[in-house]
């Protein structure tokens, strides 16, 4: 009888999670166990699929990570948390390297991607301040390729590829899985975006991105972190560089194979490279928060980002000195990654100035 | 052992009431699965045991049991190459290679690597970038000098200078605690000191290419002048001869190629294509220069470049 109920349940939540929006998002997924050579970016789409970037094998996975009890977490503190990692893995800190940080939407449990250092990825999952190896055995998972750039991939005399295309930032919007990546060769803009479920054979957008703040020279600067929002009341791309500039491109205006003029809204600062971003409200109100290599955590309204008329082709020098729209610098210096808890939450990887490397969770007062 | 690899750890029969294996000095337990045999118990870790590092079988009777996994005896790396290889420089150069004997620990390189000006000041010339730009086995480093800096009228431009400044003497160090995938330092540290020359601005023509012809019957190298160094990556991606197999060699500072084919060569005409993509020290291209002045320098869609030769 047990076993009936238990049946009837399962069937109950998956013919809801079928039916929530009429998409089957796993009806394509095998089982099995996906060769992932690394994993340099993490993101949760819907039902508890988390999408995984491999820049050695230039694939985009999606796993299916049963993930999907719903919990309400108010808080999440942990101490040494590049410690604890590496002694779970039975090594030391100075032999792991923290890839990414997300934290699964629905059961809050927060995910790790974490390379070895003799590059041998793996995935944690904390839960009540514990970590469990998420394994990427006799899974669930669809994989899409990222990139035709490797199709004409070159070897030299040694047989190595010479070509690499690495994944720097990747997120999931509206049914889309989107990809910024560097390559080694040129310095350009690449960014992509593949349909969700993955339809096999459909051609994935292929976009140079570029923006000319300065008016007379042309930059092609890789995206280095961006996110996906509604700005105006539309779906934008909210991309930070490289170099330093924040800039937004309209979705809709990304096609296959186009070049599309972003709308630079800031420069950010020298010496800096943008590390995460992530968006939250407060009163009707949206603030992206930004983490930086050398700066402070920055916090910008989207207000002003929706006010700023600046242009692509309207030089630097006609704005203010730091250009564009204002950042507030919050007391948050050496944030590493960024998600967020809730709507009222969000929580930081933050080295400390006694070098230990925390996890935190600031609220939205600060916005 | 698998591959070389502790994969595994048995627990002696007598353990009764295992608690887990821990790293040396840690209060958490390694994570990984206790697998039940007949007449056999083994501990199974998630990521084999690490080289070089010791570890403990707790048991709840107090019981410690210590192990150790023997440090990796396999060749330490070494810096085969540092691209460009030649020792003047132009201002604009926009990437070096660094080439490892063996596949090296990624994510690190600001730590190991050190660039210094003529005076012994310290400067920061390259791009921070995570994930680093490594081949697929972590034994090709790219770094990027800083592009945002050499773009004239960026804010970075503006505001911190070019990476690199015409006229002056550099030398980058690399130190040896470098470790390898396996865990072992460089075997010796390894300078480049090179003088900075003029920017190059202009985009690439085959104009200035040259070629050595073949004799037919031979196995002999078809030997092509750049009239210039060229990317030392780019030039073995993006140079073919169309119908013809055989191995690149740059030489000459990556001034010239030779192309040895495999076979010998037979009379007839041959072609030589390039990808538009191929590119000099400083990233210009056969498309446009890198920096370029958008009202007044256009963007010319090159198509492949090709030279036809003949072999008589």
């Amino acid at each position: 009888m047990k076993k009936i109920t238990v049946f009837l349940t399962l069937c109950v939540i998956a013919y809801f999670s079928y039916a929530a929006d009429g998409v089957d998002y796993t009806a394509d997924f095998v089982e099995g166990s996906p060769e992932v050579k690394s994993i340099n970016a993490l993101t949760f789409g819907p039902e508890g699929i988390l999408f995984l970037g491999d820049s050695k094998s230039a694939k985009v996975y999606a796993i299916e990570t049963g993930d999907t009890k719903a919990n309400r977490i108010e808080t999440l503190e942990l101490s040494k948390v590049d410690e604890l990692i590496a002694s779970s893995l039975g090594t030391t800190k100075d032999d792991i390297s923290i890839q990414d940080m997300v934290i699964n939407p629905i059961s809050k449990a927060t995910y790790f991607a974490v390379a070895l250092g003799d590059g041998t990825p793996v995935l944690l999952k904390l839960v009540d301040n514990t970590f469990e190896n998420v394994s990427l055995k006799n899974i669930k998972y669809a994989e899409a390729p990222i990139s035709n750039v490797l199709a004409e991939d070159a070897e030299d005399r040694r047989g190595r590829s010479l070509r690499i295309w690495t994944v720097s930032d990747l997120n999931y919007y509206d049914g889309q899985v989107m990809v910024s990546g560097l390559s080694n060769q040129e310095f350009s803009s690449t960014f992509r975006s593949i349909k969700f479920p993955f339809a096999g054979d459909e051609q994935s957008s292929s976009l140079e991105i570029y923006h000319a703040a300065h008016g007379r020279y042309e930059t092609y600067a890789p995206i280095k972190s961006f996110t996906a929002a509604t700005v105006n009341g539309k779906p934008h791309l909210i991309a930070s560089y490289t170099c330093t500039p924040l800039v937004v491109f309209p979705l809709d205006e990304l096609k296959p194979g186009e070049h599309v003029k972003g709308r630079t809204v800031a420069e950010l600062g020298n010496w800096n490279t943008p590390l995460d971003m992530v968006v939250m409200q407060k009163e009707g109100k949206q603030y992206l928060l930004m983490a930086n290599s050398s700066r402070a955590l920055m916090k910008i309204r989207f207000d002003d980002i929706e006010n700023f008329d600046g242009s692509l082709t309207t030089p630097v020098e006609e704005r203010s000195a730091t250009a564009g729209v204002d950042f507030i610098a919050l007391p948050f210096v050496n944030v590493q990654q960024l998600d967020r808890l809730n709507d009222d939450n969000f929580v930081l990887l933050q080295r400390q100035s006694n070098g230990d490397l925390d996890l935190l969770t600031q609220s939205n007062k600060w916005l | 052992m698998e591959d070389d690899k502790a994969v595994a750890v048995s627990i002696p029969d007598s353990a009764r009431g295992f608690i887990g294996v821990y790293l040396h000095g840690s209060e958490t337990a390694i994570l990984g699965q206790l697998i039940l045999k007949p007449d056999l118990v083994f501990f199974s870790p998630v990521l084999p045991f690490r080289p070089g590092k010791s570890y403990q079988i707790k048991l709840s009777n107090g019981v410690v049991m210590p192990f150790s996994i023997p440090a990796n005896r396999s060749l330490k790396p070494e810096i085969l190459h540092i691209y460009p290889t030649l020792d003047t420089l132009p201002e604009n150069t926009l990437k070096f290679y660094i080439e490892f004997s063996q596949p090296m620990q990624a994510g690190k390189s600001d730590q190991f690597i050190s660039v210094s000006k003529q005076n012994g000041e310290m400067i920061s010339p390259f791009l921070n970038l995570q994930p680093e730009l490594w081949n697929a086995d972590n034994t090709i480093l790219t770094l990027w000098l800083d592009p945002g800096r050499i773009k004239k009228k960026l804010l970075r431009h503006e505001k911190l200078g070019k990476p690199l400044e015409q006229g002056f003497i550099y030398t980058l160090e690399i130190n040896t605690d470098w470790l390898s995938q396996n865990g072992l330092k460089l075997t010796n540290s390894f300078t480049k000191t090179f003088i900075v020359d003029d920017p190059i601005t202009v985009a690439l023509s085959l104009n200035n290419w040259k070629l050595s012809i073949p004799e037919k019957g031979t196995n002999d190298p078809l030997h092509i002048d750049f009239g210039q160094p060229l990317d030392h990556q780019l030039i073995l991606e993006t140079i073919k001869i169309n119908g013809v197999s055989g191995s690149l060699e740059t030489i000459d500072t990556d001034r010239s190629v030779l192309f040895t084919p495999k076979s010998t060569w037979t009379p007839g005409t041959y072609q030589i294509t390039a990808d538009p993509k191929l590119e000099d020290l400083a990233g210009n291209n056969f498309h446009r220069p890198f920096d370029r002045d958008v009202q007044t320098q256009k963007v010319v869609t090159a198509p492949k470049q090709t030279i036809t030769f003949k072999i008589n």
